[in-house]
């Protein structure tokens, strides 16, 4: 029991270090979509540590899992993990959206090692991923496919004919996280275009279904234990966020979408997230 | 030229099981010997084109060259930005292929032309644009592609019949000269290429004597035989079934414009920034119509050449 609690807190620990380099990298570079990296985090840093099958000494091991970031704004989470898990020197993240970086505003897949897609444009890394695990099933590589796509991203249509082609060929290899932090840039997704229940509208499209809390471990360790179910089908996570997630003034707020911290606020965000791991390393020491 | 992709994708894929072939619902009956014994090779990914290019981009960065296969504009234009980002971007080695290019759809209407897609995929960077002119450079543009690294383009248009010239090899990037000359080059690609054969040919009683080359790859184009022609020729005649905006014509301009020593005033023929509104499924009457038969092609020379040769007077 207690090593369970460790693991959810060396995770949180993990999860919030990873949010305050993110926010400095960000802010560093006068970058944006603090907001947006911030929602998925959490599923990041677990599939990452736990889950995928990779090796950051062999990136393009055919046999590797994959994992495709669709919704490529919230790149700098997944730059700030792949630096961590050694794809690519820690110092480079200090290069962010700067002349001759390789680490721009989206994920260049031609030149940063473990980014398996390029990726910006909404309703394109997840038609890739399909292709990745229909190309596993031919090659008979066991491996699997994990795409992460926004809920503002289901609004493009290449969301659904991905979503045909892979429950059609059964690519029960092939699992889609939809980061539904409801937020989109102009406001609230329901007031936008209502996407009503992604549950719903992913069950009539002949997938497995889930719904977790995705900013919970317990929820996140329980879902990824079962995933992908071997029913010949592709499964869905659907992970309920809050966009800004980790700081008390940007969650759920929708100006968060592209604004930056002033030298206040960066300094409440600091505080907030310091102290936080202060309190887990405590936690963790006892 | 539909008939020759079909067997030419038959023969790569006999040669080079990574080869697959994925079609947007068209062509089953055509391509049934190939589903028969290539069951495992050939997808059906159903009247969604955009997301059949970014599963092909999947497939080829799973170290598949896949084969895209539907009508024209639905290979191009409706699914550009996928072949910009996940296709050209992400340098995957897809090889898209459009049938019934220009107006070969001659009685379906607009809808089914494509007379911008040379334009828009000569500015995708790491694309490879091949326009066949005959069956057999079908045949030869899909083993070039199945044996070239990188995103191509093949334009597949009506023709059926084999052109009769010394042909050489073909080489991606590399035009062929079908016909030598000295006073003016025309430069035709696909079912053009036929076109300018019977122009060159009827403008001998006027004692001009015209290169006709067939432009089999408009990116990259031949550059240095495009200056070459500008620095011998008077004249330069590019013909194609396309807009004359950002196509074959395009690329010759923009070469020859920036050649300091390009000596030849250009004519550029095509569709002139018009929808295509006539129906006929007699290809020739809508060239006719556009001003793009034989006939016009002589009359257009006739003007250049005599213009050039008063130029030369002062």
């Amino acid at each position: 029991m207690k090593k369970d609690k460790n693991i959810v807190l060396e995770l949180e620990l993990k999860t919030t270090q990873v949010r305050k380099e993110i926010l400095e990298m960000i802010v560093g570079a006068k970058g944006t979509h603090i907001a947006s990296a911030f929602s998925i985090v959490d599923v990041l840093v677990y599939l990452y540590d736990k889950i995928l099958n990779i090796n950051p000494q062999d990136p393009n091991n055919p046999k590797r899992d994959k994992f495709v970031l669709s919704k490529g704004h919230g790149c700098a989470a997944l730059y700030v993990i792949l630096a961590n898990h050694g794809f690519f020197p820690k110092r480079i993240l200090e290069s962010y959206c700067g002349q001759g970086s390789i680490l721009g505003g989206h994920p260049d897949s031609t030149r940063i090692p473990g980014v398996e897609a390029s990726t910006g444009s909404l309703g394109h890394g997840f038609s890739v991923a399909v292709g990745f695990a229909l190309a596993n099933k031919i090659n008979k590589i066991k491996s699997k496919v994990y795409c992460l796509v926004g809920d503002g991203e289901c609004n493009e249509g290449t969301i659904w004919e991905a979503s045909m082609v892979a429950a059609h060929h059964k690519l029960d290899n092939l699992v889609l996280i939809v980061d539904d932090n409801k937020l989109m840039i102009s406001g609230f997704a329901k007031d936008i275009l209502n996407p009503l229940s992604f549950s719903d509208k992913f069950h009539a499209f002949g997938w497995n279904t889930t719904e977790i809390d995705g900013h919970n471990f317990s929820d996140l360790i329980n879902v990824f234990n079962k995933v992908p179910i071997k029913n010949s089908k592709p499964t869905v996570i659907i992970a309920n966020t809050v966009k800004g997630k980790g700081i008390s003034y940007m969650e759920n707020k929708k100006e968060w979408y592209s604004m930056l911290p002033n030298e206040e606020q960066m300094e409440t965000a600091l505080k907030e997230l310091n102290g936080k791991i202060e309190m887990l390393k405590m936690h963790l020491q006892k | 030229m539909r008939d020759s992709f079909i067997s030419s994708i038959y023969k790569v894929t006999k040669l080079n099981n990574n080869v697959l072939c994925i079609v947007g619902d068209i062509g089953a009956f055509l391509l049934r010997d190939y589903i028969r014994d290539f069951s495992s090779n050939y997808y059906n990914l159903g009247a969604a084109e955009a997301n059949m290019v970014g599963v092909a981009a999947g497939f080829a960065m799973s170290g598949k060259i896949p084969f895209l296969y539907t009508i024209t504009p639905f290979i191009t234009s409706r699914c550009y930005e996928q072949i910009k980002v996940d296709v050209c971007y992400n340098e995957a080695n897809v090889k898209l292929i459009g049938v019934g290019s220009g107006v070969s759809y001659g009685t379906m209407g607009s809808t089914h032309h494509s007379l911008e897609d040379i334009a828009i995929m000569r500015a995708l960077p790491n694309m490879v644009i091949i326009s066949p002119s005959d069956p057999l450079e079908v045949e030869e543009a899909v083993f070039a592609a199945m044996k070239y690294q990188g995103p191509t383009y093949i334009r597949l248009t009506l023709s059926s019949f084999p052109l009769d010239y010394d042909r050489g090899k073909f080489e991606i990037g590399k035009a062929r000269i079908v016909k030598k000359g000295i006073d003016a080059a025309i430069i035709a690609t696909g079912d053009m290429v036929a076109i300018a054969i019977e122009a060159a040919e009827a403008l001998k009683e006027d004692n001009i004597d015209c290169y006709v080359v067939n432009m089999h790859t408009i990116k990259p184009i031949d550059e240095a035989l495009i200056k070459k022609l500008s620095e011998k020729c008077k004249a330069i005649i590019s013909i194609e079934e396309h807009s004359t905006i950002g196509g074959l014509g395009s690329a010759v301009s923009s070469i020859i414009s920036q050649y300091p020593k390009n000596k030849a005033v250009l004519k550029i023929m095509g569709f002139e920034d018009v929808f295509c509104k006539e129906y006929s499924s007699d290809k020739l009457k809508i060239f006719e119509k556009y001003g793009l038969s034989a006939e016009h092609l002589v009359t257009a020379i006739r003007n250049l050449y005599d213009k050039s040769n008063y130029k030369k007077r002062y």
